[in-house]
């Protein structure tokens, strides 16, 4: 069991690509840590230098209390899964799965022993013979799992692992991924794009972007308290809508004015607003499309619906308003119609502001 | 000699015009062609460095995989007829890059291509001769890097039809590894059919300097890998989009923009054609 330590870590390609920015990073022994971002923001550089797969470029890299900047990766005890899940074609999947153990000359018996216990913890254990063109995507998959479970080591290193499984499977390999990784109370990182992936999986997230850690935090407090605008918008689906707005003070309270209407905001968030010295200036408003509610009021924001998509459970409308289109999330028996005119409130505890220049939260 | 040259180019599979032999002891084949798989023994007027390497490889291999020693591939002169590469082209050359775990590698490797012929030609690099590989590239580079936990780079050659084609695909293997860093491919996959056209403008014989200078970069990294991706994503919008996980309004303004600087719209097939080919020549220069 492991806790790694990330510290200032940068990594400079050949070429001059700037790929990881001074990333600070401490992930907690049998943590399930995701990295997530959009494609190019670092994230996979970075689970590669904790490999040792790449070099860092300057920084220092812990392994439980060893600097490994200079061990060799087979040195380090990970195991990495990727998204192809390249098997041996030729090899059954227990030799599949011997194969790594007899490469580090583990006696017979032992490799038997763990293949066994991992291929229960997988469910494979009927498979054990088969070649893996016998296989489906998901037992595939498994399989590459349990080539790295039977390594035993300290760190899971898994890159987009599920990427290239059909929707349904994902779903259910998620679900697995979290079980193996409480039976196995290891340390995992895991890298993703998919946000959902990393708000279901993760007891913490880091949100990168262009090769800076943007956010790390519980999956909880990324969707209710993102940092920055970035994380804000990269977190969530449909995703969060913005709108300029300038805040004033009056009858007390402070306001944000948009367009015109006018948004009466906590006295928690107006505290803090006085206190980043925001009153008078323009900021974005944020707001989750589940915290905009459609009203009978006159009192609301005066919109224009454009589409509304039924998933079941609830509805997306997408609605304009002056030129431009947001979304909220309603009930699926709202009845609405293209070029309706209705009006919508936010709920003022659930608004996000961020500064118009650094794109930093101006409420945490 | 002239029968032996025979046998030696057959075995070899490649073009020899002349074999020095020991000035004494001229009949004692044994110490002859035991040293022939020595570099400094094998000479050839034409044969550069890795020629020679890669015919010492080649027998190597060879001896390595029939289980008999080089003089006695060499002084049997029906060897050659079980040689079970000549008689599969036509084959790819796969070449794979490793840092280290060079054992591990080589077993793995050895485990994947039990049809193929490997050469291992440095403690970091062998070859794989190969037809219609039971595995793609990517999950190769994949197996190795999750079994034997070294960083691996694969470039994969064209077909070629016959041994006398090894030295220059291999060496054309060179030259898609610095095309890769040229045009500043993260990928650590390099394939011939992708770097096909680059690898073309690279050798076209005019002043790619001259060139260059109408052709000049655009500076906006972000810019120049969007339009990249889009044109590997055959000028698709949505899937572009995907891909960089961007919203597609977003990939719209980004190709205006690019349009804007260029003057190409890339949207448009001409426009693609003209905008890639300008940008690799900006690039190799």
């Amino acid at each position: 069991m492991a806790k790694l330590e990330l510290r200032n870590i940068n990594k400079i390609y050949e070429n001059g690509f700037h790929a990881v920015k001074d990333v600070d990073l401490d992930i907690e022994d049998k943590e399930f840590m995701i990295l997530v971002g959009p494609s190019g923001c670092g994230k996979t550089t970075t689970l590669r230098m904790i490999a040792g797969l790449e070099e860092i470029s300057s920084g220092d890299m812990k392994i439980g209390d060893h600097l490994v900047n200079d061990v060799a990766p087979k040195d380090r005890n990970i195991a990495m899964v990727f998204q192809n899940y390249a098997l041996y074609p030729h090899m059954s999947v227990y030799d599949n799965m011997a194969f790594g153990l007899k490469l580090s000359k583990i006696p017979k018996t032992e490799i038997h022993e763990r293949i066994d216990k991992a291929a229960k913890i997988l469910d494979i254990d009927q498979l054990l013979t088969r070649k893996p063109k016998q296989l489906s995507g998901g037992q595939r998959q498994r399989v590459a799992l349990g080539r790295a479970i039977v390594r035993k080591p300290e760190v899971f290193l898994m890159d987009e692992p599920l990427s290239n499984l059909d929707a349904k499977l994902r779903i259910q390999m998620r679900a697995e991924l979290i079980r193996l990784h409480n039976e196995l109370r290891t340390t995992f990182v895991y890298v993703t794009h998919d946000q959902t992936e990393a708000m279901t999986m993760g007891t913490r997230i880091c949100v990168m972007n262009n090769g800076i850690i943007q956010q790390v935090s519980d999956p909880k407090t990324i969707y209710n308290k993102p940092a920055n605008l970035f994380v804000a918008g990269f977190i969530g689906a449909p995703q969060m809508n913005f709108i300029d707005a300038k805040l004033v003070e009056k009858e007390g309270g402070i306001f944000a004015v948009i367009e015109g209407s006018e948004l009466r905001l906590s006295d928690e968030n107006a505290s803090k607003i006085k206190s980043g010295n925001y009153v008078n200036k323009e900021v974005i408003l944020g707001v989750r499309p589940e915290d905009i509610k459609i009203i009978d009021a006159d009192n609301g924001l005066k919109v224009k619906v454009e589409v509304t998509e039924l998933l079941g459970s609830d509805s997306n409308v997408y609605f304009t308003f002056k030129g431009k289109q947001y979304i909220a999330k309603e009930d699926s028996a709202i009845n609405l119609s293209y070029g309706q005119e209705i009006q919508v409130a936010f709920n003022n505890e659930r608004i996000h502001l961020f500064d118009k220049e650094s794109e930093q939260s101006i409420l945490l | 000699m002239e029968n032996l040259l025979e046998v030696l180019k057959s075995i070899l599979s490649c073009e020899i015009e002349w074999v020095e032999r020991p000035k004494t002891n001229i009949l004692e084949t044994q110490t002859y062609i035991g040293k022939l798989a020595y570099k400094g023994l094998l000479v050839h007027a034409k044969l550069s460095e890795t020629e020679i390497k890669l015919i010492e490889k080649l027998l190597e291999a060879r001896t390595e995989e029939e289980g008999v020693s080089a003089q006695d591939l060499l002084l049997n002169p029906q060897g050659h007829l079980y040689d079970k590469v000549a008689q599969s082209y036509p084959l790819r050359l796969w070449r794979v890059l490793y840092k280290d775990s060079q054992t591990e590698v080589r077993l793995i490797l050895k485990s994947t291509f039990r049809r193929d012929r490997i050469l291992h030609m440095s403690d970091n690099e062998s070859v794989v001769l190969t037809g219609n590989s039971d595995i793609s590239p990517i999950e190769l580079l994949s197996i190795l890097e999750s079994e034997a936990l070294t960083r691996v780079k694969i470039v994969v050659g064209r077909w070629i039809d016959q041994a006398s084609e090894l030295y220059a695909a291999y060496i054309e293997s060179d030259a898609l590894l610095e095309l890769g860093k040229l045009l500043k491919i993260q990928e650590q996959v390099f394939e011939y059919e992708t770097l096909k056209i680059p690898l073309f403008i690279r050798q076209m014989d005019f002043d790619r300097e001259h060139l260059a200078q109408y052709f000049k970069p655009m500076g906006d990294i972000e810019l120049e890998q969007t339009a990249l991706s889009f044109l590997s994503n055959n000028l698709n919008i949505t899937e572009t989009a995907n891909k960089l996980f961007i919203h597609r309004n977003t990939l719209i303004y980004r190709l205006n923009k690019l349009e804007s600087i260029t003057g190409y719209d890339i949207r448009k097939f001409n426009d693609a054609i003209n905008y890639y080919l300008s940008y690799l020549v900006s690039q190799i220069k």
